[in-house]
């Protein structure tokens, strides 16, 4: 058989055409990449420190609406005071009861009353006398149980029946429907002393404690231990905690939540970004070399390439997950050898590229606290030296004390000058959720260890996604690259990695954006910088924003109805009567109607 | 307007459903023996045969204990299908042969698609083209009957359905019972009070469970669709009797526009209860019989004509079963339906019997007709009864309703010596007593007839003395003229003492006619015409030998019976039922008896014409002026009445949580109306109950209700109920709940308690007791539903946790 001239040149040119669409797609690639160039965030961003609303500026002596009793160490003020913040709320602080008394707001709709600040009888009657001028209270912290004990005036605005006992070893606590975004949780593994108390009728528990012998002693649900619950006294309702809830940013969930239930409705302000922070990822050298052979048969640099990247990008893409990755050019700054690779640089910036992903930088080192200015001066030289055109705008400090990198924010011709948001650790908890570094960087903090999920953690996290909508998961990769026990094998890790994203944020995906660092950013300045005012009309929620850029989050609480329709915005349900709402437009209207049946 | 639309869609889901299975589908099963049939015929035939069917389907899978949505499918398509094969064996066979042969030949790809479509098509386009054909071209071959029938049946629809769209609750207590009675058959429960007819109930289940509709809505609206078959079968039997084809449709004017009848004789026709459904087969046993004793006058002449030629084989040959048989196994069927929904209707139907067998005197004493009525009675009654006495040999007792009953029908007779002798004293004169609380009439002259007959005797001796006397000393001659002299007196003095105690007679009877008819003089008219019929009937019974003469008699006889029926007081004669209920049946019995008058005279005048079109114009006109007189004098009969039994609001609640909610996740806190409405969709708390808990209030009171979601019924305005009032106006109420009420103290239990001065007061403190509460759970409290006299409250409950009810609201 022979083939003719003519048909060999058509044969030909046929496989000459398919190589060359086979390849050029990729060839073109390599041509047109910006994988090393990334402007700097800074010269577009609009929102600075001087636009958002302030603590101070919400301080109202004399109009405030929610009225803090604590000292000024307190913890729980702290909290309630940054919970206003969020919610533009005015405020004011008082060291006592009597104080209060003494500054009485004719605006004054919640009384935040914290730890040991009801000592007296006084005190008492100053709590009913605002409750019977329809002042909402919430009290951070049950009073001691002999000052429950002795005064029969503060059981009644508590609304308790009988104190079966000073403290009760509980086993867990079940958070109900309705509370928390979520749903109903039973955590297992909380195991406390709280003071056990009988409820009347008329109250309303949220939270209860589990007991182990509730089988055993025939004991009804109805007469498990309260631990957060309503009563109706007089025109208000009073909030009591059993639990220590507000030593933390967990406060912030329970207030939007006490809050929530007692308004019709109830709309505030979230920060709507869902963010998962890979620390010290990528990792561009080639460090500790023998330990990671020893367990991996891969060199710290194959890994990276060939074990974590694959890993990671199909865990975030099965979770819709976006990559936000803080890169660690070496973690070993003593060690002279491993140099930063040009084959990483090149092989991480590209993938990040066609992942979508973004590249911020990593404080972290593994060596004493004198080699953080090394490391900041290495990598100003060498990683500035190879990639000319990238601007890192994120900088995720790590364990790199602040006293350092403040020096080198913002300052000219360094790599943190591009800098527009921090990313803190989790540990940092005295300080905000997001707030400003100084007057252009945002700093955000993490609000979880993505490589574990107990059950305080999950009630933080859910805490803050009902108050803000926000969430950081934060993966730090040095464990991995510098293992101390077993529990540091990535094999390990990533399994609880995937089932923890899989599991614990499906509800919240359904609802919120997933972002990341620098797009949580853009959404942190416009809540922070955001104020509103909405009113009811009938089925007819209007909402109208002050300070707003382009758009703004809000969640609306319900009770028993829907959102049939928005104008200037867009809503999608998180879970039965809570939804959040996007505001394309400075006014907002919420159409609502009454649920007839089950959602 | 969502009850509404809905109701009337639900009305027409009821309507397809029940007029498909006792009129569509027997009519399929049965069509090659129906087909030549006329449609008047078709009809009687295929309702009674539907009904009959699914009846005993479900008796029989209670009765073998397996009863279930399955096995009724099974009972019911099984044997269905079989008589489907088996009746129309050669059609369906050829079809059967026409399609596996089509489809073997497209296997074998002898032939393409199209051409078996070709073959297999144009039978079901036949089928469809010839139905539908069939009844555009009767319709407009009978366009001028279909259109009168047509805006009669429409009238009544619109006048018994006013309540069921307008109000949409239960119009009476007794549907809850029935309702409960068939809830208990979703359980598996068959006569779960004893053993009661339960063919009304039968059909009930049937629909609910082989069509998939809710109890509830067969309930609310079945009572329009069995109207509309009570009703035709007042027309369909008076077409079989009467000689005009128009009579029939003026019989049913009578019973649908004129006010005529009191309202208690036709307002049950708006409820779905058995009695008023047994009535669809109380004609169906007289078009049967009638149509008995046709087809066996018919069969023995031509029996008697080809014995004579010796051909009798030929037509033995011709039937299985002779067509006088068929007709009497309908005549079984129909009586034995009536014996299994209600006894009262095979009382009426035994008189409906009595009355043919007397007008067919002495036919029916012939041993051909005597035995095969017989048997045919026997087996009426042991199939109508074989099911109950088989529950009963099975351990279940009577019901209590059947004691009842027969207590009433026993004690009639005592209650009327009774009331003879607490109105002796009162009635010396014979003056007629009327008891306006009871609404009947009560004459009692016994006294007066001792005294008259202690009258009579005397005058009696005092005229044979002077008859004596008279003819003492006379010759024979003077003899003969005195006692021709005397013998004309006497005729004289009977015909008139006859005519004064026919008037006295009748005088009574109007008295008692009253309890059913709104105008005397229509009373008087009634009776008189009645006896006037009887005895033209029976005059022309001895000179003509056709049935048309026998026929109109057995109507008379059947509607004197009908007018002793409510007259029993009157005449010292045991009383078969209270006259509440014989009125309902003599007013059923009015149209046909004026329609047969009617036909009477149109049959005399029309004679010499020998009834051909044209003299269809008389019948047409008097119902024209009829209508004509009746819309002109506002005569036209007013809407009914309606009883205070439950906020039309409660049923609309019921509704939208039944349909919203998942089952057995609510808990409706209400009176006890909805208990049955909303049986094993969700659960109940009795009002009493619930506030009789937190009666005595502690602090260790508790009450608390296990279920996500539950509802609290308040009547804003309390019902007064069991009262009636116009179906046009608001149900009757009390006042507005109010803290008087609340302060009162109530009973928490006992018979009446949802009785209107206790609901009141319970309405009342269940207000004030849902008030406190809101402030409690603001947002969790809602307002469900409201409208002007009913408030609904909506609480979800966190299931592991619940809300304790039990508040001190300030008139605990």
């Amino acid at each position: 058989m022979t083939i003719s001239r003519s048909n060999f040149i058509v044969i030909s040119i046929t496989m000459a055409a398919i190589l060359f669409l086979f390849q050029f797609s990729n060839i073109s690639a390599r041509f047109t990449s910006d994988a090393t160039i990334n402007p700097p965030r800074k010269e577009t961003v609009q929102t600075t420190r001087s636009d958002v609303i302030k603590e101070e500026t919400l301080r109202q002596p004399n109009t405030y609406t929610t009225a803090i009793i604590g000292t000024e160490k307190s913890v729980e003020a702290s909290m309630a005071v940054e919970w206003c913040t969020y919610l533009k709320r005015s405020y004011e602080r008082f060291l006592s009861l009597e104080q209060y008394d003494d500054n009485n707001s004719q605006y004054n709709q919640l009384l935040i009353v914290t730890k040991n600040m009801i000592n007296s009888e006084k005190d008492v009657k100053l709590l009913q006398q605002a409750a019977k001028e329809g002042i909402h209270i919430i009290i951070t912290t049950l009073p001691s149980i002999s000052r429950l004990r002795s005064s029969p005036r503060l059981q009644k605005l508590l609304g308790i029946k009988k104190i079966e006992s000073g403290s009760w070893n509980t086993n867990g606590i079940t958070v109900f429907d309705g509370f928390l975004l979520g749903g109903k949780t039973n955590y297992t593994k909380f195991k406390k002393l709280i003071p056990y108390v009988r409820l009347k009728s008329g109250t309303k528990t949220y939270i209860t404690a589990q007991l182990k012998e509730q089988g055993q002693k025939k004991i009804k649900n109805e007469d498990l231990p309260p631990v957060i619950w309503r009563y109706q006294y007089e025109n208000s309702f009073v909030f009591a905690v059993n639990w220590d809830f507000f030593k933390d940013h967990t406060a912030l969930g329970m207030l939007t939540s006490m809050y929530a239930d007692t308004e019709e409705y109830f709309l505030y302000p979230v920060i709507n970004a869902q963010s998962v922070i890979c620390q010290n990822y990528p990792y561009l050298s080639n460090e500790n070399e023998t330990d990671l052979r020893k367990n991996y048969y891969y060199s710290a640099s194959s890994l990276c390439k060939n074990v974590l990247w694959p890993d990671i990008t199909s865990i975030l893409s099965a979770t819709g997950e976006k990559f936000s990755g803080m890169t660690a050019p070496k973690l070993e700054y003593s060690d002279s050898n491993n140099l930063v690779r040009n084959d990483s640089i090149d092989y991480f910036f590209k993938q990040n590229e066609r992942i979508q992903g973004e590249l911020g930088l990593s404080g972290d080192q593994v060596e004493s606290d004198s080699f953080y200015d090394v490391k900041l001066k290495y990598d100003n030289n060498v990683v500035k030296a190879k990639l000319p055109d990238y601007s890192f705008n994120v900088f995720s400090p790590g364990n790199m004390p602040e006293d350092v990198y403040r020096q080198y924010l913002g300052a000219e011709g360094n790599m943190l000058s591009d800098v527009c948001t921090l990313v803190l650790p989790k540990e940092a908890y005295n300080k905000p959720i997001v707030s400003f570094f100084d007057k252009n960087i945002v700093q955000m903090l993490a609000t979880i260890d993505g490589f574990s999920h107990t059950s305080e953690e999950d009630i933080y996290q859910k805490s803050l996604e009902t108050a803000l909508g926000y969430s950081a998961v934060y993966l730090d990769f040095k464990r991995i690259l510098y293992p101390t026990d077993k529990k540091d094998d990535w094999t390990q890790l990533s399994k609880k990695l995937a089932s923890y994203l899989n599991t614990y944020w499906r509800e919240y995906r359904k609802g919120f954006q997933q972002t990341t660092v620098s797009e949580a950013d853009e959404n942190i300045r416009r809540f922070l910088a955001l104020n509103y005012y909405s009113y009811r009309q009938e089925d007819n929620i209007n909402l109208t924003i002050t300070n707003f850029d382009t758009e703004a989050s809000f969640i609306l609480m319900l009770t028993n109805e829907e959102i049939v329709s928005v104008s200037g915005g867009t809503f999608k349900k998180l879970e039965k009567d809570r939804y959040c709402v996007t505001a394309t437009d400075s006014n907002l209207v919420i159409h609502v109607d009454s649920v007839t049946g089950v959602e | 307007m969502y009850m509404e639309i809905r109701t009337v869609i639900e009305m027409i889901q009821v309507a397809i459903a029940y007029g498909f299975c006792v009129l569509i589908a027997p009519y399929i099963v049965f069509h090659a023996r129906l087909k030549d049939k006329k449609l008047s015929e078709k009809f009687i035939l295929c309702t009674v045969i539907g009904n009959f069917y699914i009846i005993n389907i479900v008796f029989v899978i209670f009765l073998l204990h397996i009863p279930g949505r399955l096995t009724l499918y099974l009972f019911t398509l099984v044997p269905a299908v079989i008589g489907w094969l088996k009746i129309n064996r050669p059609a369906v066979r050829q079809a059967f042969k026409t399609f596996t042969t089509s489809f073997t030949r497209l296997f074998l790809g002898e032939a393409q698609i199209k051409s078996i479509a070709a073959a297999l098509l144009p039978t079901p386009r036949r089928i469809i083209r010839g139905t539908l054909r069939g009844i555009f071209s009767h319709f407009f071959h009978h366009i001028l009957e279909w259109g009168m029938i047509l805006a009669l049946i429409g009238f009544n629809i619109y006048y018994y359905g006013y309540e069921t769209v307008t109000k949409y609750i239960y119009g009476t207590s007794d549907i809850i019972v029935h309702n409960m009675w068939v809830n208990r058959m979703d359980d598996g429960i068959i006569f779960y009070k004893g053993v009661y007819p339960f063919g009304f109930h039968n059909v009930i289940y049937f629909l609910h469970n082989f069509c998939g509709i809710r109890t509830i809505s067969v309930f609310r609206t079945f009572s329009v669709v069995q109207m509309i078959f009570i009703y035709l079968m007042i027309y369909l039997l008076l077409r079989r009797i009467c000689r005009s084809r128009f009579i029939p449709i003026v019989g049913l004017f009578f019973f649908t526009l004129p006010d005529l009848y009191d309202f208690q004789g036709t307002m049950r026709y708006q409820w779905c209860i058995p009695q008023e459904f047994a009535m669809v087969y109380l004609y169906p046993c007289a078009y049967s019989m009638i149509q008995f004793f046709q087809r066996k006058r018919d069969e023995i002449a031509i029996e008697k004509k080809l014995k004579k030629e010796d051909k009798l084989y030929t037509w033995l040959d011709l039937y299985h079963l002779r067509p006088s048989t068929r007709s009497l196994i309908f005549f079984s069927i129909s009586f034995s339906l009536t014996l299994a929904c209600h006894f009262y209707i095979t009382i009426i139907a035994v008189f409906l019997c009595l009355a043919v067998a007397i007008a067919y005197f002495p036919i029916v004493l012939h041993y051909r007709y005597f035995c095969s009525i017989a048997v045919a009675g026997f087996l009426s009654i042991f199939t109508a009864v074989a099911p109950m006495v088989t529950a009963y040999l099975q351990g279940t007792g009577l019901e209590g309703s059947l004691y009842w009953a027969m207590n009433s029908m026993s004690s009639g007779s005592e209650e009327e010596s009774k009331d003879t002798v607490t109105s002796q004293a009162a009635n010396e004169e014979g003056v007629v007593n009327y008891s306006e609380e009871e609404g009947f009439i009560v004459i009692d002259e016994t006294l007066i007839d001792k005294e008259k007959k202690d009258a009579k005797k005397d005058q009696k001796d005092r005229s044979e003395l002077f008859r004596r006397e008279k003819y003492k000393d006379k010759t024979t001659s003077e003899k003969v003229r005195i006692f021709i002299g005397d013998l004309k007196q006497t005729v004289v003095s009977v015909a008139k003492t006859a005519r004064k105690d026919l008037e006295a007679f009748n005088q009574k009877i109007v008295v008692c006619l009253k309890n059913v008819y709104n105008q005397e003089e229509f009373c008087r008219f009634c009776i008189t015409a009645v006896e006037i019929l009887a005895a033209a009937a029976l005059l022309l019974v001895l000179f003509r030998r056709g049935f048309y003469f026998r026929n109109q008699l057995a109507i008379a006889i059947f509607f004197f019976f009908m007018v002793m029926l409510v007259s029993t007081g009157s005449f010292s004669l045991p009383s078969v039922m209270d006259v509440a209920r014989g009125r309902i049946f003599t007013s059923y019995a009015t149209p046909v008896f004026l329609a047969c008058i009617l036909d009477f005279a149109y049959t005399i005048l029309c004679l010499p014409f020998h009834y051909f079109w044209l003299t269809e114009i008389l019948p047409i006109g008097v119902g024209v002026c009829l209508t004509f007189l009746t819309i002109t004098n506002n005569y036209v009969r007013p809407l009914n009445i309606v009883y205070s039994l439950q906020a039309s609001g409660e049923m609309l609640c019921n509704y939208q949580i039944m349909d919203s909610y998942p089952d057995q996740k609510w808990t409706i806190v209400s009176t006890t109306n909805s208990i049955e409405l909303i049986d094993k969709r969700g659960w109940h708390m009795e009002l009493c109950t619930f506030l009789g808990n937190m009666h005595k209030l502690t602090d260790k009171t508790t009450l608390t209700i296990p279920s996500k979601y539950v509802f609290f019924y308040i009547e804003k305005y309390p019902l007064d109920y069991g009262s009636s009032g116009k179906v046009t106006e608001d149900l009757k109420t009390t006042d507005y709940i109010s803290t008087d009420g609340a302060k009162k103290d109530a009973a928490y239990g006992g018979g009446g308690v949802y009785s209107t001065e206790n609901r009141y007061i319970l309405e009342s403190k269940f207000f004030y007791w849902a008030k406190v509460f809101q402030t409690k759970y603001p947002q969790e409290f809602q307002v469900y539903y409201e409208d002007e006299f009913f408030i609904c409250y909506r609480i979800i409950q966190n299931e592991y946790h619940l809300y304790n009810f039990a508040i001190d609201y300030n008139y605990n």
